[in-house]
């Protein structure tokens, strides 16, 4: 969890500059259209300094058109992307890493030189650079491969560059787009521990991603975006606030629907001698604990908690509705 | 080879425009497609230089046979000839026939039949003028003879008219006009390539992708400036 606590249990219409730290990067109230396509419909969030924001959505619902407004490669029809309190300046932005979904680099040009060249677009000196790029390198384990061209590379090791492209100038603000596509276990664990570092050092980090269980692992907060709009926006606790609560129950002595005198209570799921309730909003589960030990002993009484992956389908269900 | 260039980082913040033309001078003259056909054009324009001056110094002399009576003009044609900057070697033809097969095959250029003071010239397409004029002058020279005039008489009758050029010209004019015309149309092709890199280098961000990522840092005239910068000082080379 963040260090900042009070921060992150409030919710995304709250300003950042009532916030212990003013870096906020602030998204507010963007439109886009592409025709008659909504593409973006009043989106409001924002990522605080010290924070990793997960945006997850199906695929199209407007994440990668987010992000690209967000750093200015694409003008919203409305709304503003506010960073340090004022609408991003193109200095701005050339201060925020960014890993687009479509991977693009120099494929003919030296790995290590062309991290360099990147670094000095961004405002580096060539000394500075040169020693950014051959120290991401390194933590990315291809030191050995700084002159290879990026073609020569794996599509893995291409990825681990690409992210490299982002961080090599110590950018204010990351943003990356679909970072853990295509990667192996041991390069999800390194990048996810660079973005957890980056994002102690205090840069706001938003990432996208489909690997629900690693957003809900990984995450700060988490943004839910459905056609164009946010529809769910907190830590993975506040959105699990909403829902059901669920208890498995295991009573191997006990009859038949013992549980039929316990109000508020729903069978889900039986395996076995198991039982899986859910209980309606404000039923104490000692009721269902007490009803159970009174037709025999209890072998199990577990809290369930919702993954992301079923608070996300929930979620977009009820906005379905 | 690029751990020199690529250790000249420096201690300076360099302008944008100036690092994206230097990147297109470095991974040009790095690229085996560039070196090998800047090679094949440095070759083409000793080749074509070598064999311009090679065709502009030499000039073939044109073969002249003689046959029968018209042999007695041989003297008199070799000196007209040389008089009037013709090239030419002279042989005898025993056989007339065997003369218009030879002259037929190329092996001959201008065949002379007849007697000395009615010659006839036989040449396969055409016969080069001065040559023409050198034998006109060699069988007047042989008529005057036969009418009985005395070799000083027919020198002093038939001289030359002497010339004088107030603007002589320079031999080497015509090798000129083709060492420029050849090195103009080399100029065309090399512009033409270079043309075509420059369109082919500026779709080249778009093309990897790497657009998105340097459009957020840098203003596209000025990645498009840089590019043009950088392959048109390649282009120089």
């Amino acid at each position: 969890m963040t260090p900042d606590e009070e921060g992150t249990a409030r919710t995304s219409g709250n300003r950042g500059e009532m916030n212990g730290d003013a870096r906020v990067l602030e998204v507010v109230g963007i439109s886009k259209r592409y025709g008659d396509l909504v593409a973006l419909e009043n989106l409001t969030f924002e990522v605080r300094a010290g924070e990793l924001f997960g945006f997850v959505g199906r695929n199209g619902a407007g994440k990668t058109t987010t992000m690209r407004i967000a750093l200015g490669v694409l003008a919203p029809d409305a709304g503003v992307v506010r960073w340090l309190g004022v609408p991003l300046t193109f200095e701005a932005r050339r201060r925020i890493g960014y890993m687009p979904e479509e991977r693009g680099l120099y494929p003919k040009m030296h790995v290590a030189e062309q991290l360099a060249y990147l670094g000095e677009l961004h405002g580096m000196t060539g000394a500075e650079a040169r020693e950014a790029a051959l120290g991401w390198l390194d933590r990315f384990g291809l030191a050995d491969r700084r002159d290879a061209d990026l073609q020569a590379l794996s599509l893995g090791n291409q990825q681990r560059v690409q992210l490299a492209a982002a961080l090599v100038f110590g950018p204010d603000v990351l943003m990356l787009d679909e970072p853990f596509a295509g990667l192996d276990p041991v390069a999800v664990d390194v990048m996810a521990g660079v973005l957890r570092e980056r994002a102690e050092a205090g840069v706001p980090v938003i990432f996208s991603s489909h690997e629900l269980e690693l957003v809900e692992r990984l995450c700060d907060r988490v943004g839910i975006i459905d056609h164009g709009r946010m529809v769910a926006c907190g830590t993975v606790d506040e959105l699990r606030a909403g829902g059901q609560e669920r208890r498995w129950i295991d009573v191997p002595g006990a009859p038949a629907e013992w549980e039929a005198g316990v109000p508020g209570v729903r069978l889900v799921q039986a395996d076995g001698t198991r039982r899986l309730f859910e209980l309606d909003p404000g039923v104490d589960d000692q009721s269902l604990l007490q009803a159970a030990l009174a037709t025999g002993p209890v072998r199990e009484f577990e809290r369930v908690e919702p993954t992301l992956g079923e608070l996300f389908r929930t979620v977009l269900e009820e906005a379905a509705a | 080879m690029n751990a020199r260039s690529f250790s000249l980082g420096g201690t300076r913040r360099l302008p944008t425009t100036f690092l994206v033309a230097r990147r297109e001078v470095r991974m040009r003259l790095r690229s085996r497609v560039f070196i090998g056909g800047t090679i094949v054009m440095a070759v083409l324009v000793v080749v074509g230089i070598v064999a311009a001056s090679l065709l502009a110094g030499r000039t073939t002399p044109v073969r002249v046979g003689f046959s029968g009576g018209s042999q007695a003009l041989e003297p008199s044609f070799t000196a007209s000839a040389a008089a009037l900057g013709a090239n030419v070697t002279v042989s005898d033809i025993a056989d007339v026939t065997a003369g218009k097969a030879q002259v037929t095959a190329g092996t001959l250029d201008v065949l002379v039949t007849g007697s000395s003071t009615a010659p006839t010239a036989v040449a396969k397409e055409a016969i080069p003028s001065s040559v023409e004029s050198a034998l006109s002058l060699a069988a007047e020279a042989a008529r005057l003879s036969d009418a009985g005039l005395s070799p000083a008489a027919i020198t002093s009758a038939m001289a030359l008219v002497p010339v004088q050029l107030l603007q002589p010209p320079n031999p080497k004019d015509n090798e000129n006009l083709f060492a420029s015309l050849a090195l103009g149309i080399l100029l065309w092709i090399a512009l033409g390539q270079y043309g075509n890199m420059v369109a082919q280098g500026v779709v080249e961000e778009k093309a990897t992708r790497i657009m998105e990522i340097l459009l957020a840092t840098i203003q596209p005239s000025r990645l498009l400036a840089g590019k043009v910068i950088g392959i048109g000082l390649v282009g120089l080379l």
